[in-house]
C-alpha cells in the first residue's frame, strides 16, 4: 500500500516536472526562435541580443504557470514553496557570502591559468585598452558584484525555475547526482537555441555547434552543483540568483592584463578556452558535492 | 512575515480597489507590445545634431513613457514610507498584531523588507523596459537616454532608501502628524539659517568657498573618486538602510503598543 502511495506521489511529481519543462522551454524557444526566424544572430554588443536574454524569464514564469495548473500553491517559504524567503541565522550569510565571492574566485583561477598557458599574453598595460582607468580596474569585481546583484531579475528569472522549481522535483524522482547531471543536460539543452546562434561560443569553431551544446550541458552540470549546493544550503533562491547574475557578469580584475590578440593567436579555439574555465569550477563542484553526499549519509 | 508584506501591498496599493502596480505593469506591458508592433516604422526622423543624434518620433513617445515610469516610482517611494504607517494607525493593526503571535522586531522588519522588495521590482521593470525600449531606438540620442535611465535607476532607489532609513525611525516612533510636524519644523529651520546666512553672515567668504565654478572644478579633478563612490554606494546605502532597522528596533522596543 505504501509503495502504491509513493509510486502514485512520484508519478505525480513527474508530470509536474514535464508539465514545467513544457512551459520553460515552450516559452523561452518561442522567443528564441521568433529572433532566430527574424535573422538575428548573437552579437554581445547588440541591443537586440539583452531582448533575447530575457528568455531568462522563462523558467521562473513556467514556475508560477505549473503551480496554478498543478494547484501546488504559491508559498513563499518552506517545503515546496517557491524559496523567494531568505535567512540568515545557522550561518546562512556564510552560503550568501560564498555566492557573492566564488564566481569572482573562479574567475580569476580561469585568467591565471590562460596566463599560465599563454605567458606572452599576460600585458600590465593592456588594461588601458578597455578605457578604463586603474584604480576601477582594481575594483571592478566589487562594482560587478554589486550592481548584478541589484539588477538580477534575469538571473533569478533562471534560478527561479531551475533551482526552485525543477532542481527540487528531480531530487523526489532520483537519487542526487541523477538529480545534478539530468539538471545540467536539461539546463544546457536549454541554451542550445542560443548556443546555434553564437551565444558564449561564436560560431567559428570546430564541431558547430554541437559541441557548444555538449560543452554548455557540461557547463551546466558542474556550475549547477554549486548553485544547487547553495540553494539547499539557505533553503533560497537568493544566493543562487546573485551567484548567476555575477557569474554572467564575469568579474575578473586579471582579465584586464591579458592581451586577448596574443591569447587568441595562440589558443583560437574557444572551447578550450571554456574547458579552461571548467577546471576551477569542477574543483568547487567536486567540494559540493562531497559536502552534500556526507550531509545526506 | 509573508502576511504583513502582503497587508502592505494591500494598504499602499489598492486606491479604491485599484490595484496601483498590476495598472502600472498594464500600461507598460501594453506600451512594449506597441513598440515591438511598431518597429521598422521609425520614419520620421529628427536629425538635430547630425547622424549620431538622430531620434525618431516613435521613440520619442516610448522614452517619454520611460520617463514618465521613473516618475510613477519617484511618487510611489515617496510616498510609501506614510503609506504604510498612515493605514497601520488607522486599522489599528499594532494593537492587532499585538495580540497575534508576532514580535515587535518582526513588525519593523517586514516595513523595511517591504520598501527593498518595493525598490527591487522597480528597478528591475525599469531595467526590463529600458532594455526592449533601446534595443528597437534608432542609435543615438533616444538610446543613451535609456541608457542614463537604467543608470539612474539605481541612484533614485538608492535616494529612497536614504530618505526611508531616516523616515522610517521617525514614523514607526512618533506616528504620521507627529513626524510631518518634526520634519516641516526641521526644514524650517534650514530655511531660516540659510535666510540668516545670506542676511547677516560673511558674503565675501560665501562667495569665496560657496562657488559653482569651484564646485565643477573639483567635480572635473576628482571624477574618479565621484565613480568610485557612485558604485559602491548602493552598499553603503545597504548599510545604513539596515542600521536603521536596528535603530527602529531598539526604539520600538521600548515603546507601549
Amino acid at each position: 500500500m505504501n509503495q502504491n502511495n509513493e509510486n502514485n506521489q512520484q508519478n505525480i511529481e513527474r508530470k509536474r516536472l514535464y508539465i514545467y519543462l513544457a512551459f520553460s522551454f515552450g516559452l523561452a524557444w518561442a522567443l528564441f526562435f521568433i529572433f532566430i526566424i527574424n535573422g538575428y544572430r548573437w552579437n554581445s554588443e547588440d541591443r537586440m541580443s539583452s531582448v533575447l536574454g530575457l528568455g531568462m524569464l522563462a523558467p521562473l514564469l513556467a514556475n508560477l504557470i505549473t503551480r496554478l495548473i498543478t494547484k501546488e500553491g504559491f508559498a513563499m517559504t518552506g517545503k515546496d514553496s517557491l524559496m523567494l524567503g531568505i535567512s540568515f541565522k545557522n550561518k546562512k550569510w556564510i552560503y550568501l557570502c560564498l555566492a557573492c565571492v566564488l564566481p569572482w574566485i573562479y574567475f580569476e583561477i580561469f585568467a591565471l591559468l590562460e596566463i599560465i598557458a599563454v605567458p606572452e599574453a599576460f600585458d600590465l598595460e593592456y588594461y588601458k585598452h578597455a578605457e578604463i582607468d586603474k584604480v576601477l580596474v582594481y575594483l571592478y569585481p566589487v562594482i560587478i558584484i554589486i550592481n548584478t546583484s541589484i539588477v538580477s531579475f534575469a538571473a533569478l528569472g533562471e534560478e527561479g525555475g531551475w533551482r526552485g522549481y525543477m532542481m527540487p522535483k528531480l531530487m523526489k524522482l532520483m537519487s542526487l547526482p541523477k538529480a545534478i547531471i539530468v539538471g545540467g543536460i536539461i539546463w544546457g539543452l536549454w541554451h542550445a537555441p542560443l548556443t546555434c546562434i553564437g551565444h558564449n561560443f561564436g560560431t567559428d569553431y570546430i564541431g558547430f555547434p554541437y559541441l557548444g551544446i555538449v560543452i554548455m550541458c557540461i557547463f551546466c552540470t558542474v556550475i549547477g552543483i554549486i548553485l544547487t549546493f547553495i540553494t539547499i544550503k539557505t533553503e533560497s533562491i537568493w544566493p543562487a540568483t546573485i551567484m548567476h547574475a555575477v557569474n554572467n557578469g564575469n568579474p575578473s580584475i586579471l582579465r584586464f592584463f591579458i592581451n586577448s590578440e596574443i591569447f587568441e593567436a595562440k589558443i583560437s579555439n574557444i572551447l578550450i578556452q571554456w574547458t579552461m574555465l571548467l577546471v576551477p569550477l569542477c574543483i568547487i563542484s567536486i567540494v559540493c558535492l562531497i559536502i552534500m553526499n556526507k550531509k545526506k549519509e | 512575515m509573508a502576511g504583513l508584506l502582503y497587508k502592505d501591498y494591500v494598504s499602499v496599493f489598492r486606491i479604491k480597489k485599484i490595484n496601483a502596480v498590476v495598472c502600472l505593469i498594464i500600461f507598460t506591458v501594453v506600451f512594449l507590445g506597441a513598440r515591438i508592433l511598431l518597429r521598422g516604422n521609425e520614419a520620421e526622423v529628427y536629425d538635430i545634431y547630425g547622424n549620431n543624434t538622430a531620434v525618431s518620433v516613435i521613440d520619442i513617445l516610448f522614452v517619454s513613457y520611460y520617463v514618465l515610469l521613473q516618475f510613477a516610482f519617484a511618487i510611489i517611494l515617496n510616498q510609501i514610507n506614510i503609506k504604510i504607517i498612515e493605514c497601520d494607525t488607522k486599522n489599528k493593526i499594532k494593537e492587532y498584531i499585538g495580540g497575534l503571535p508576532v514580535s515587535k522586531n518582526t513588525y519593523v522588519a517586514s516595513k523595511y523588507i517591504f520598501i527593498a522588495i518595493v525598490c527591487y521590482v522597480m528597478i528591475s521593470v525599469s531595467y526590463l523596459y529600458g532594455i526592449i525600449i533601446s534595443a528597437y531606438c534608432l542609435p543615438g540620442m533616444a538610446c543613451d537616454f535609456c541608457d542614463l535611465g537604467m543608470a539612474n535607476t539605481i541612484t533614485l532607489a538608492c535616494i529612497f532608501l536614504m530618505v526611508s532609513s531616516v523616515e522610517l525611525p521617525l514614523y514607526l516612533m512618533l506616528g504620521k502628524e507627529k513626524s510631518n510636524l518634526f520634519k516641516t519644523g526641521f526644514w524650517m529651520i534650514v530655511a531660516f539659517c540659510g535666510i540668516g546666512l545670506l542676511l547677516f553672515g560673511d558674503g565675501a567668504w560665501i562667495e569665496e568657498h560657496i562657488n559653482l565654478a569651484n564646485i565643477v572644478e573639483w567635480y572635473k579633478n576628482h571624477t574618479n573618486v565621484i565613480l568610485i563612490l557612485q558604485m559602491i554606494s548602493p552598499v553603503i546605502v545597504l548599510g545604513i538602510y539596515y542600521l536603521s532597522y536596528r535603530v527602529s528596533c531598539r526604539l520600538i522596543s521600548k515603546k507601549e503598543w
